[in-house]
This record gives structure tokens, C-alpha cells and sequence, in this order.
């Protein structure tokens, strides 16, 4: 559990795009915020910047008790250890065992030539990887190359490379974008499963409003770069949530005759 | 099938009436820059046939030439086929061990090279303008630099070999990185990697393959190389070849070209079985 707070973060990027504006929020240790917004509304952006490979234009990002803007590469190095991402590409080495990507996960608070192949790794993570692996029920693939798995398996690994990692806060980006329904539902109950009894603090983009009042504590509505709805689940009406959705210009003939 | 392509509408055609500058020219004129360059480029073609003096009836007498040679080669003397397939050995092996060490050096020389990897900007210019003065010398130069060096011999060739392995396979290597999707990179960066094992965990999987088909394509430049360097007094084959030309003695000199011919082609067969498995095949 690792406490975060976002303060008036702004995104200018170098072609003059405005991805954030003025971005204000914290979220509670154990929560799990889901950030909902259309393409482009800025999503994306923010999860970068929380993990620092975006550079915010202004604002300060919180981070236990360590701003990210000020922190020195090796406290970024150190911050980002603790903060696990899954990505909607699942972004794993393809020419990879499954293994060998897990193992992977532990090359931040690991030092050192050993961790970097199987076959040189210590014994008891060697131990911990077939663990993470069997918690996401794959440990019979482990041997294969990741790019001979199924998207939904390739995003299971994923979560197990998270798993290894053992982070206190979860960052998850669009997780079932890439997914046939079934299988996004299957992550998603596998991702929460692990956040509870884990009691991560998660924030995690979603393009599905279904998915994120079914998961959300909270969710976080972003359109444009503002935050346009910051509340518990159950205090938000679908009406508000599709809005988020509307282009500007549909919205601005709906709301000019009344 | 059941609906007949409708007949050609006349619009088009009335379009072109009105509009005659759509129907491109048959000729367009060529810039300023273009016709220049093409006036400069045939002056040195021509200027370049006639300082050569390759009339036809040189041709013609070069077949009697060569009438004589091959008359003077066949049948090939084998007497001194143990030592020649000897030195051949250690022209291979000259080129072998080159490769090699070019392509060990050429890995850190590429991450400096490549900008998504070079720490700083400067080294990313300085080791590319390394890489880049390593190509342009040519071997047989590099051959006669470190005959100076190092004495005549193989290890001259060897340090030659490694210079030019390190200008081809450092400019590709480099070339390669850049390549590469971001989102593993990405991944490791976040999980909090360090830098040396961003890149053995997550560029280096993505390269290798490409790497070795690189070296593998380098070892059979540097096999030819190796051959040539000979000449100029860098080891292997290359020696016997221009002493055995210089004393005339074509039937010794077609049994080297002989066995160059078919060590050069067995690298070159198993070179490109071993690319196209790599290239072809998922596995490394």
C-alpha cells in the first residue's frame, strides 16, 4: 500500500497538445480507482506521468512521501519498483520464455548479472517465478516462447511478471483492450482477485463503463484533460457516464436548445 | 454477374475538355540540378573509358592472353596441395577470428551508437563518427596500417579484419536498435530495471537474431577480404597466390585460386543455410 497524490498536473507536449489540464486528485491506500475518458482524453498521459516516463509540463506527483519531479534517478529507480504497470500491449519481450519474462519482474530490486537469465538466477526465485506463474494459472506454459500464447494468456503472464515484482501500487492501462470479451472479464477477475488480497492501491484506464461499475471503488471520469467526475461508483448515474463519451460537438448540439 | 458494368459515363471526358492541363506531358524538363549532375556524371564515364583505353581489339587480344594462361594452368600442379589447403586453413581462420572480435566489439560500440540507447548525445556522435571512419578506410588499407603495427603475418590480417567487421556490423548493429518496439523496453524501465539489464533483458532478445545474421554475412565479406590481405603480406593464402603469379608458375596458381574458390563457397553455402534458418525459424 503505497499513498499517491496527483497535484494541478499539466501536460503540454512538445507540438502544443494540451493532454492534461490542471489534474488534481489522491487516491486512498487499498482503492481502486478506474480512470474512464474517451481517446485522447488524457487517460493515457497521466498513467506515463505517474510511472515518470512522461514528464509533467507543471504539477507535482506524490508518491509515498517522495515527489517524482524532484526525485534523482535512483530514487525514481527505487519509486518505480514499487509501482507495478500492466499494460494493454502487454509489452513482453516476445522472443522470451514466459519464464524468462516473469523472472523479468524482479530486475528492480534485484542487483547484479545473475538475475538477468533463468539459468543463472538464485534457486528461491527461480521457486518465486513458478509460483507467480502458477497463481495466474499458466505454470504449465512456462517454457514457451510468449509469443506462442494467446492474448489472454500474454496479458495473464503479464500479471504474473506484476505478481513477481510484488509492487504496493498497481497501475493497469486499458488491460482488456486487446481481448475478446470473455477473456478481458477473466483478467479483470484474475487482476482484482490479486488487488484484494493483496490490498493494492490500483488505478486502472478502462474504455468500457460495464467493466468499471462492476470493479470500481471510485471512478475518475477525464474528458479533454480535466477531470470531469471524481466519485464512489455507486453515486454516479450511467447518464453522466456516457457523457464522457459524447464528442464536444454532439454535446453542444444537445445542450444548445435546451 | 447479374449486373452488367454500367457503360462509361461521358463526364470524365467533358472534364477533360474543360480542364486540357490534367493529361500529364510526355516530357518534363529536368531541374537545373538534375541535368548538371547527369553532364558531370557521363564526363567522368567517358573520361573514365578513355583514360582505360579498353578498345575491342585489346579485348580481342586479352582471349589470346588468357588463351595463354589457362594453356600454361591445366592441368593445375597439385605438389604443393598440403601446404596451399594450409594456408588456406589460416586464411579462413584469420577471417574467423576477426569476425568475432568485430562483432564482440561492435555490440557496446552499437548501444552507443543507437539513439534510443547512447547515454549522451555526444558519445551517440562521437562513436558513430568512429563506426563511419572504420568503414571508409578500406581493408587492404587497414591491412598495410597495422603490417606496421604489428609485423607482417596473420595477426596483422586478424586486426584488419576486426576493424572493418566493427565498421559493417557497428553501423547495422546500431541500425537494428533503433528498430525496435519500445512497449518491452518500457515494461522493464517501469518494473525499475537498470540500464545494462534493460538492455540484456529486453533489446538484445529482440536483435540477436538480426545480429547474427549481420556477423554471418560479415564472415563471408571478411573471408574474401582475408584472401586479398594475403597479398600485401597480412597471412593466409594470399601470399602463395602472388608468388606463384610473380614466378609464373599459372599451374600452381590455379590449384590456390582452386581451393580459395572452395572454401569461399562452402562459407558462403553454410552462411546463408544458417541466415535463412535463423531469419526463417522462431528459434534461436
Amino acid at each position: 500500500m503505497l499513498s499517491l497524490a496527483v497535484d494541478h498536473l499539466s501536460k503540454i507536449y512538445a507540438n502544443g497538445t494540451v493532454a492534461l489540464k490542471d489534474v488534481s486528485f489522491s487516491a486512498q491506500p487499498g482503492e481502486a480507482i478506474v480512470l474512464l475518458g474517451s481517446n485522447g482524453s488524457g487517460k493515457s498521459t497521466l498513467l506515463r506521468c505517474l510511472v515518470g516516463l512522461e514528464t509533467p509540463s507543471s504539477g507535482t506527483i506524490y508518491m509515498g512521501d517522495a515527489a517524482i519531479a524532484t526525485a534523482t534517478p535512483h530514487q525514481l529507480r527505487t519509486l518505480r519498483r514499487q509501482v507495478g504497470i500492466v499494460f494493454q500491449r502487454f509489452n513482453l519481450v516476445s522472443s522470451l520464455s514466459a519464464f524468462h519474462n516473469v523472472l523479468q519482474g524482479s530486475l528492480g530490486r534485484s542487483k547484479g548479472p545473475q538475475y538477468w537469465f533463468p539459468a543463472t538466477a538464485p534457486q528461491y526465485e527461480r521457486d518465486r517465478v513458478m509460483q507467480c506463474l502458477a497463481r495466474v494459472n499458466l505454470a504449465h506454459v512456462a517454457q514457451q516462447r510468449v509469443d506462442t500464447l494467446s492474448g489472454g494468456q500474454q496479458q495473464r503472464v503479464a500479471i504474473a511478471r506484476m505478481l513477481m515484482q510484488d509492487p504496493s501500487l498497481l497501475l493497469v492501462d486499458e488491460p482488456v483492450a486487446s481481448l475478446d470479451p470473455k477473456s478481458g472479464r477473466e483478467a479483470m477477475d484474475l487482476l482484482w482477485d490479486i488487488v484484494r488480497e493483496r490490498q493494492l492501491t490500483v488505478i486502472c484506464t478502462l474504455h468500457q463503463l460495464e467493466l468499471a461499475k462492476d470493479y470500481a471503488d471510485r471512478i475518475i471520469g477525464l474528458r479533454e484533460g480535466e477531470i470531469q467526475i471524481d466519485a464512489p461508483t455507486h453515486q454516479i448515474t450511467d447518464h453522466e457516464l456516457s457523457w464522457l463519451y459524447e464528442s464536444s460537438q454532439t454535446t453542444a448540439s444537445i445542450e444548445t436548445p435546451v | 454477374m447479374n449486373h452488367p458494368r454500367p457503360p462509361l459515363r461521358s463526364r470524365p471526358q467533358s472534364e477533360l475538355k474543360s480542364f486540357p492541363h490534367l493529361v500529364p506531358p510526355r516530357w518534363r524538363k529536368p531541374s537545373p540540378l538534375i541535368f548538371v549532375g547527369l553532364i558531370v556524371g557521363a564526363a567522368f564515364f567517358f573520361h573514365g573509358l578513355w583514360i582505360s583505353e579498353l578498345t575491342p581489339l585489346r579485348i580481342w587480344q586479352g582471349f589470346s592472353r588468357l588463351w595463354n594462361f589457362l594453356d600454361k594452368a591445366i592441368p593445375p600442379d597439385p605438389s604443393r596441395l598440403g601446404s596451399v589447403i594450409q594456408a588456406t586453413l589460416e586464411t579462413f581462420e584469420m577471417a574467423l577470428v576477426g569476425t568475432v572480435f568485430g562483432a564482440v566489439l561492435s555490440l557496446p560500440l552499437a548501444i552507443f551508437a543507437a539513439k534510443n540507447t547512447t547515454p549522451h548525445r555526444f558519445i551517440f556522435t562521437l562513436t558513430r563518427s568512429f563506426v563511419t571512419l572504420l568503414r571508409v578506410i578500406p581493408d587492404l588499407i587497414w591491412g598495410l596500417i597495422f603490417i606496421i603495427v604489428v609485423g607482417l603475418g596473420p595477426a596483422a590480417g586478424i586486426m584488419a579484419l576486426t576493424a572493418d567487421t566493427m565498421g559493417f556490423c557497428g553501423k547495422f548493429f546500431a541500425e537494428r536498435i533503433e528498430e525496435i518496439e519500445p512497449g518491452p523496453v518500457e515494461a522493464l524501465r517501469a518494473i525499475g530495471a537498470s540500464e545494462p539489464s534493460i538492455i540484456v533483458g529486453a533489446i538484445f532478445p529482440a536483435t540477436l537474431p538480426s545480429f547474427v545474421a549481420s556477423t554471418l554475412f560479415a564472415l563471408e565479406s571478411s573471408v574474401r577480404s582475408a584472401v586479398v590481405l594475403g597479398l600485401v603480406g597480412a597471412g593466409g593464402i594470399g601470399v602463395e597466390l602472388s608468388t606463384s603469379m610473380q614466378l609464373l608458375r599459372y599451374d600452381e596458381a590455379f590449384m590456390v585460386i582452386i581451393v580459395i574458390f572452395i572454401v569461399v563457397l562452402v562459407v558462403e553455402q553454410v552462411s546463408s543455410f544458417i541466415r535463412r534458418t535463423i531469419i526463417g525459424g522462431k528459434n534461436l
